[in-house]
C-alpha cells in the first residue's frame, strides 16, 4: 500500500488460518466483536466469515476465517477453499495481504506444520500463539523470540479470555512485516531436492507460477500417487510425462514420496520446536490423561455420556418453556393489534392469520434452538464433544456412519435444520449425504405438539413402572423410533445407493478446558441467525400460502369448521382420504397431514379449527382432546377415532418429511433438488408403510376398540 | 540431523527386528515408534500430516469402545479400531 494514497483507496485483505480447534474462532471474536457477517462462499456450501476493521491509523482491514485445514492438502470442500485461496489460485478471493496463523502453544510442532507451508509461500506472515495459558499449566513454556528468529516471523501471544494480543495484532495488521526470510529451510534427500528443484523451475517458466507456488506444485505433483489427477487437469502432456519419469526415478532410489515430504518438514520443526520450547513435569497432562480414561471408558464412559445427554434435553425442554410461552403472548397481542386497528376483511386476515399466526410458529422455537446451541458450545468447547463422537462412531460406523454424524444427528433434536448445517464438519462427501438425509427422522421439537395432543386426547395416566406413566414411555416409544429409523435407514441406504468404503475416523482431541463462556455465546447467536433467516423467510411464503389455501374457495355465512372443510385445503385432504384411510386415518387428519406438509405443528391448530375451537393450542388442548375423543362416526356411532388411532398418527408423524424448510435447506446443502426430493419420496413411503402395519397388527390385536 | 534413509533400505536396519504390532494393541502408557502405516494412500497422508508418520513416537493412552486414543508430540488423537489397525509401532530404545 503505497505511503501517499489515501487510506480509504485499498483495503488490506488479512486471512486467519490454522487447525482446527486452534482458538481461531475464539480470536476472531475477540477481534471483531459481533461486527462480523457469515454468509456462504457462492456455488459452494462452505461458510464465508469475515468482517471489515477500521484501524487507528486509518488503514482498513478486511479480515477472513477461514475454513481450518491441517495442510494444503485439501480432503474436503472446505479445505479446498482455505488452501486455494492461500495458494492464490481460487476464483472467490484474492491472496491475501498477510495472513495471520493461528497456532496452539500446547500442540505446537503439529500446528506449524501448517505454518510452515503458509511461510513457504512467501507470504506476510504473522503467528498468533494461542492457549499460552493453558501449555503453561501442561508445563510447555515457550520462547517466543526463539520461535520467531527460527521462522522469521513475529509471534504474538494471545489469551483468549482476556484479549491479550489483540492489540499488538492489530498494529501489525497498520504495518504488516516483510515475507519470512527462512522459507524452506528444511531439508530433503539430495535426489528428491534435485527433482523438486527441476520441476519447480518448469512450472515458473512454463506455467507463469510465483516461487512459492511452484515449489509448493512441485512437491504436490511428486508426492502424489499418480501424474496429473485433478491437479494436473489442465498441464500439457510433456509436462505430466517428465513427473512420470521423476516417479520412478524417486521410487527406484527407493523413496517412499509420499513420506518424504512429510517427514523432512516435521524434521526441521522438531529442531524449531527443541529450541524454542521448554518442557517441565506438570500433573496435568496426567489428568487428561485420567479424564480421557474415565469419559471413553467401555462402561463409565457411556454411562456418563448418557447422563449427560439426559440433562442437556431435559433442560432444553424445560428452560425453554417460558421463553416460549413469553414469544407466544407477544406474538398473540401483536395479532390482537393488527385486528384491532385494520379493517376487517381479507388482507386484515391474511396478516393475522397467515403472516403473523406463521412467523410465530417458527420463532416459539427459538428459545429451543438457541439453548440446543448453547450447550453444544459448551460441550464442543470444553473438550468433551470430540470425545463423545470418538464413543458414538462405534455405534456409528456399524450402520456405515461416521462418528462425526453423531452432533449433526443429535442437533437434529432440536430441529433438522441446524444439524443438516452441522454435516459441513464431515469431510467424506457421501457420509455427509447420508447423514443429511436421515436427519430429519430424529424426532424435532415440531413433532412435539403432535405427540402431546394424541397422547394427551388417548393414552391413558396408568402408572407402569413405578413414577413412569404410560404417556411419558409413549413418548420415548416415539423419540426412539426415530432413532431407529435413522441408524437402521442409514445402514439401508449404505447397503444399495450410497455405497462406499467404510469411513476412517480421525479426530484431534483437545486439552480438556473450561469453556470460553463469551465466545460460545457470540457463536449461539450467530448460529440462531442463521437458522432464522432460513426458516423464517420460508415460513413467511408457507404460512401466507397455507392462510389461502384454507381459506378459498370461500363459504359465507357458515362457521370456521365448514369454511374449512370446503377450502382448498379441506378438498385436498378429503381428495387423498382413500390413499390413508388404509392407515385408519379420516379425511379431517388428512386436512391436517396436508398442512403438516408444509409445517407440522400446523396439526394441531388445523385440528383446532375443524372443531371450531377457537383459541388454537392454549386453551384449546383441553377441549379439543375432548372433542377428538368423543367425536363419533355418524352412521354407526362407534368413536371416529382410538388410541390406536393416536398412535398411528404419531408414527406417521415420526417418520414423514413434512416440513418445506428442511427440504429447502437440504437443496441448498446438496446443491440441487435430486436429493431433498428422493429425501421426502423415500420418508413419505416409510412412513405410509411403517403405519399401515402398525395399524393392521393393532386391529389384529384388538386394539381398535380404543 | 540425521540424514533421511530412502525406506526401502529400512529392511536392513538392525531396529527392523523387533517385532511391531498393530497400535491398536500397543500396551498403554509406553512410548512406542511408528514403523509403517499400512493404509491406502489418502489415508495414510491424512495420518501423516496430523503427526502419526514414520519414526514419529506415539503414546497410547486409552482405549475405549474400538477406539484408541494416542499421543503424539504433545497432540491427542482420537482414532478408531480400524485405522489404529493399519499404524504398525514397535518398541523404542
Amino acid at each position: 500500500m503505497r505511503a501517499d494514497a489515501p487510506a480509504s483507496v485499498r483495503t488490506r485483505t488479512v486471512a486467519m488460518v490454522g487447525n482446527p480447534n486452534a482458538g481461531k474462532t475464539t480470536l476472531f471474536n475477540a477481534l471483531t466483536g459481533l461486527r462480523h457477517r457469515v454468509g456462504n462462499y457462492p456455488g459452494v456450501t462452505v461458510e464465508k466469515k469475515e468482517a471489515d476493521l477500521a484501524l487507528p491509523d486509518g488503514t482498513s482491514v478486511h479480515l477472513l476465517d477461514l475454513p481450518g485445514i491441517y495442510s494444503l492438502n485439501p480432503v474436503s470442500p472446505d479445505e479446498r477453499i482455505t488452501t486455494e485461496i492461500l495458494l492464490g489460485t481460487s476464483e472467490l478471493e484474492p491472496l491475501p495481504d498477510v495472513v495471520l496463523c493461528v497456532v496452539d502453544a500446547s500442540n505446537l510442532e503439529r500446528h506449524l506444520y501448517l505454518a510452515s507451508q503458509v511461510i513457504d509461500r512467501e507470504v506476510p506472515v504473522v503467528v498468533a500463539l494461542t492457549m499460552s495459558d493453558l501449555a503453561e499449566q501442561e508445563g510447555i513454556h515457550v520462547d517466543r523470540a526463539a520461535l520467531s528468529r527460527a521462522l522469521g516471523v513475529p509471534v504474538v501471544r494471545t489469551v483468549a479470555g482476556t484479549g491479550d494480543g489483540v492489540e499488538e495484532l492489530r498494529r501489525l495488521f497498520a504495518s504488516p512485516p516483510p515475507p519470512s526470510p527462512q522459507v524452506r529451510r528444511w531439508t530433503l534427500p539430495e535426489a528428491v531436492h534435485r527433482e523438486t528443484e527441476e520441476l519447480a523451475e518448469l512450472l515458473r517458466t512454463r506455467r507463469g507460477m510465483p516461487g512459492g507456488l511452484a515449489w509448493h506444485e512441485a512437491a504436490a505433483l511428486l508426492s502424489s500417487p499418480d501424474a496429473g489427477g485433478s491437479r494436473g487437469r489442465d498441464f500439457p502432456a510433456e509436462l505430466l510425462e517428465h513427473v512420470r519419469k521423476d516417479h520412478q526415478k524417486l521410487e527406484f532410489l527407493g523413496f517412499d514420496r509420499s513420506a518424504v515430504f512429510v517427514e523432512a518438514r516435521y524434521a526441521w520443526l522438531r529442531g524449531v520446536c527443541g529450541a524454542a520450547v521448554r518442557r517441565e513435569h506438570s500433573g496435568r497432562r496426567s489428568l487428561n490423561d485420567r479424564l480421557d480414561t474415565l469419559l471413553t471408558h467401555r462402561v463409565w464412559g457411556m454411562a456418563i455420556f448418557a447422563l449427560l445427554m439426559a440433562f442437556v434435553f431435559q433442560s432444553i425442554f424445560l428452560w425453554a418453556q417460558g421463553p416460549m410461552d413469553l414469544i407466544g403472548a407477544g406474538f398473540d397481542r401483536l395479532g390482537m393489534f393488527v385486528t384491532g386497528v385494520m379493517p376487517p376483511g381479507d388482507l386484515r386476515d391474511l396478516l393475522v392469520d397467515g403472516a403473523i399466526a406463521g412467523v410465530a410458529a417458527v420463532v416459539t422455537f427459538l428459545p429451543q434452538i438457541l439453548l440446543l446451541f448453547l450447550f453444544l458450545g459448551l460441550l464442543e468447547d470444553s473438550g468433551y464433544m470430540a470425545r463423545a463422537a470418538l464413543m458414538m462412531d462405534r455405534l456409528m460406523s456399524k450402520v456405515g456412519l461416521n462418528g462425526k454424524s453423531f452432533i449433526p444427528l443429535l442437533s437434529s433434536f432440536a430441529c433438522a435444520i441446524p444439524g443438516i448445517m452441522a454435516t459441513r464438519t464431515i469431510e467424506n462427501s457421501r457420509d455427509r449425504l447420508l447423514t443429511m438425509l436421515v436427519a430429519p427422522l430424529m424426532s424435532c421439537s415440531a413433532r412435539l405438539p403432535v405427540y402431546t395432543l394424541m397422547i394427551a386426547a388417548f393414552i391413558p395416566d396408568t402408572p407402569v413402572l413405578g413414577p413412569l406413566g404410560l404417556p411419558a414411555l409413549t413418548m420415548l416409544a416415539m423419540y426412539l423410533l426415530g432413532v431407529a429409523a435413522a441408524l437402521g435407514m442409514a445402514w439401508f441406504l449404505r447397503m444399495t445407493i450410497l455405497r462406499g468404503p467404510a469411513p476412517a475416523f480421525i479426530i484431534e482431541l483437545p486439552p480438556y478446558k473450561a469453556p470460553v463462556l463469551r465466545s460460545v455465546l457470540i457463536q449461539m447467536w450467530e448460529r440462531g441467525l442463521v437458522f432464522l433467516k432460513s426458516a423464517g423467510t420460508i415460513i413467511l411464503g408457507v404460512s401466507i400460502v397455507l392462510w389461502f389455501l384454507g381459506t378459498y374457495p370461500r363459504t359465507e355465512g357458515t362457521d370456521p369448521s365448514t369454511r374449512l372443510r370446503e377450502s382448498f385445503a379441506g378438498q385436498a385432504g378429503r381428495f387423498i382420504e382413500p390413499l390413508i384411510a388404509p392407515l385408519g386415518f379420516d379425511w379431517r387428519i388428512g386436512i391436517g397431514l396436508v398442512g403438516s406438509i408444509l409445517q407440522r405443528e400446523v396439526f394441531v391448530s388445523t385440528m383446532g379449527t375443524i372443531y371450531n375451537i377457537q383459541d388454537g393450542e392454549d386453551t384449546g388442548g383441553v377441549s379439543l382432546q375432548e372433542k377428538l375423543r368423543n367425536d363419533r362416526n355418524p352412521a354407526t356411532g362407534a368413536p371416529s377415532f382410538t388410541a390406536l388411532t393416536a398412535i398411528c398418527v404419531m408414527v406417521y408423524y415420526v417418520l414423514a418429511m413434512q416440513c418445506l424448510s428442511t427440504v429447502a435447506v437440504v437443496r441448498r446443502e446438496t446443491n440441487g433438488w435430486k436429493w431433498p426430493l428422493f429425501q421426502f419420496g423415500y420418508m413419505t413411503v416409510l412412513a405410509w408403510v411403517v403405519t399401515f402395519v402398525v395399524y393392521r397388527a393393532g386391529l389384529a390385536l384388538g386394539w381398535g376398540g380404543g | 540431523m540425521l540424514p533421511l534413509l530412502p525406506n526401502k533400505l529400512n529392511g536392513t536396519h538392525p531396529m527392523d527386528r523387533t517385532r511391531s504390532i498393530p497400535l491398536s494393541e500397543a500396551p498403554l502408557g509406553r512410548k512406542m515408534l511408528i514403523r509403517t502405516l499400512r493404509s491406502k494412500p489418502d489415508l495414510s497422508t491424512r495420518l501423516r500430516e496430523m503427526g502419526l508418520f514414520e519414526n514419529a513416537v506415539v503414546r497410547c493412552v486409552a482405549r475405549g469402545h474400538a477406539a484408541v486414543i494416542c499421543e503424539v508430540s504433545d497432540t491427542r488423537l482420537g482414532l478408531n479400531e480400524k485405522v489404529a489397525g493399519t499404524i504398525q509401532v514397535a518398541d523404542c530404545d
